[in-house]
């Protein structure tokens, strides 16, 4: 098995996003990539999160907090020079399959044998890993590591973070906690303990723990990274990949392209609302509360899908209330009436401007 | 592993299910269970063309982000927006969960009878199951 080893050009996120797609693209036959990287200050969410829901964009705009969208499904999850990620890269799928082959020539799925290759870096730097629920590492009590994937053609890779020496506060700071936050379609975050290495192993740093995956990487695959350069050809198509990773159309996804999002906090909890809009309208909506209440978002899709975008047709949805009866939970439908009133309320008062075009 | 004896299926485990002239297709039992449990359904719009062994929409479960290929040409006539906002239903009913309904097809890919896919899926299942983690 030919192994190859690189590392990231610098520390902007959209470049080394964009260097692993063209890795999973160029990567051949028999050949198994290790990609390490580092971003500065970002948030990174997975590829089918809603921007918006898992940080607070204002915040990272005020403070040059960069926010990415990666390739692979999951949480979002943050940045800066104390994490490092890696990315390992092979072809594992028979040409134009979607699905993992079963038959693995040689050695196991590539999941468990990433896993394995984490696990040995870290113990030979004295830290005693294991492997947690399905996709994370967990060393000294809390989360130092978590991993996500993608398949692109028949291509594998599987990446992830290690967190050397994170700003914490900052990680708190620009990721939103989730607490009863209903998703309408868009993957949520878990929102996990996590752990600096250095809190374990003082001594350890980012250098370090690049040598030691390179070394459990050779070691698992029982070869030698070869020395790879990248071409012009290479860099020049990673600059145009960039340009997509960097733009909002990529970064804010869907919901931004005819979005109309609102915003209220309310006595019980706040509400935020994204429409999709279909020729004037409501073809889709997202609706977010911090209120620990489970059928408000589906009473709520309920009364407006297919409901012209304008405040008399959402206060006439409103109107004839009676408490949705049949779609909420036993319980709980005096306060969802009164919430669901409030909201249709404020609705009613709005003001859209312009045509839905 | 189920397979619907009236589907016709890809070696990508998509399913085609032909009535009229157009044709739904979803993705196999075997891609369900191979995926675990799904989170995310990215479809198409409606009037989108899809391509014939291209791609035409995602999947994302715990283990994988997913491209979804498609069994034939033609024009995407109708989506299934039920699956988007409960994209389990591609687990738990793989072959009631459609993802489009197909117009105008003027292409196929390879297709295969419910029996081919059959001993195509136990020919992989056969290949060994190394630990997976």
């Amino acid at each position: 098995m030919r192994l190859s080893y690189f590392e990231g050009l610098g520390m902007d996120p959209y470049e080394n996003l964009a260097m692993e797609e063209r890795l999973v693209d160029i990567c051949g036959e028999g050949e198994a990539i290790l990609y390490l990287w580092q971003n500065d200050r970002t948030v990174v969410i997975g590829r089918n999160q809603d921007a918006a829901a898992e940080c607070p964009l204002d915040l990272l705009a005020r403070d040059g907090v960069r926010l990415a969208r990666r390739n692979s499904g999951g949480g979002a999850v943050y940045h800066d020079a104390g994490n490092l990620n890696f990315s390992i890269i092979c072809r594992e799928f028979p040409r134009g399959a979607s699905m993992p082959r079963q038959k693995m020539p040689r050695q196991k799925m590539p999941r468990q044998k990433q896993k394995e290759i984490v696990l040995r870096a870290l113990s030979s730097l004295g830290i005693e890993a294991s492997a947690s629920g399905r996709n994370d590492v967990t060393a000294g009590g809390g989360k130092v590591s978590g991993f996500a994937y993608y398949a692109r053609g028949s291509s594998w890779c599987g990446h992830g973070t290690l967190m050397v020496d994170v700003d914490l506060e900052s990680l708190q700071k620009y990721l939103f906690p989730k607490r009863g936050r209903q998703m309408q379609r868009g993957v949520a975050s878990e929102v996990a303990r996590v752990k600096n290495l250095r809190d374990i192993n003082p001594d350890i740093g980012v250098g370090d723990l690049m040598r030691s995956l390179r070394a459990s990487f050779e070691g698992a695959f029982c070869g030698k990274c070869c020395e790879s350069a990248l071409s012009d050809s290479d860099l020049s198509d990673i600059r145009m990949r960039r340009e997509r990773f960097a733009s909002d159309a990529w970064i804010y996804g869907k919901w931004a392209r005819e979005d109309r999002a609102i915003s209220r906090r309310f006595g019980w909890g706040r509400v935020t609302l994204r429409f999709r809009v279909k020729n004037g309208v409501i073809s889709g909506l997202k609706a977010e509360t911090d209120a620990m209440d489970p059928g408000l978002a589906d009473a709520l899709r309920e009364r407006l899908i297919g409901v012209p975008l304008d405040g008399d047709n959402l206060k006439a949805a409103f109107s004839g209330n009676d408490g949705g009866a049949g779609c909420h939970p036993a319980g709980s439908g005096e306060d969802d009436a009164r919430e669901l009133m409030e909201i249709g309320e404020w609705l009613g008062g709005l003001s859209f401007g312009g045509s839905g075009e | 592993m189920k397979v619907r004896e009236d589907y016709k299926y890809t070696r990508t485990h998509q399913w085609l299910s032909e009535e009229g002239g157009s044709a739904l297709v979803g993705i196999t039992d075997y891609a369900q269970e191979q995926l675990g449990g799904i989170v995310f359904v990215s479809l198409p719009e409606e009037g989108e063309a899809v391509a014939a062994g291209r791609p035409f929409a995602e999947v994302e479960s715990a283990k994988v982000v997913s491209e979804v290929h498609s069994p034939v040409s033609g024009i995407v006539g109708e989506v299934n927006e039920a699956l988007a906002d409960e994209p389990d239903m591609a687990n738990e009913d793989p072959y009631g969960a459609w993802f489009v309904r197909v117009e105008g097809i003027t292409a196929y890919a390879e297709l295969l009878s419910a029996a081919e896919y059959t001993a195509y899926v136990e020919g992989l299942l056969a290949g060994g199951r190394e630990g997976e983690g």
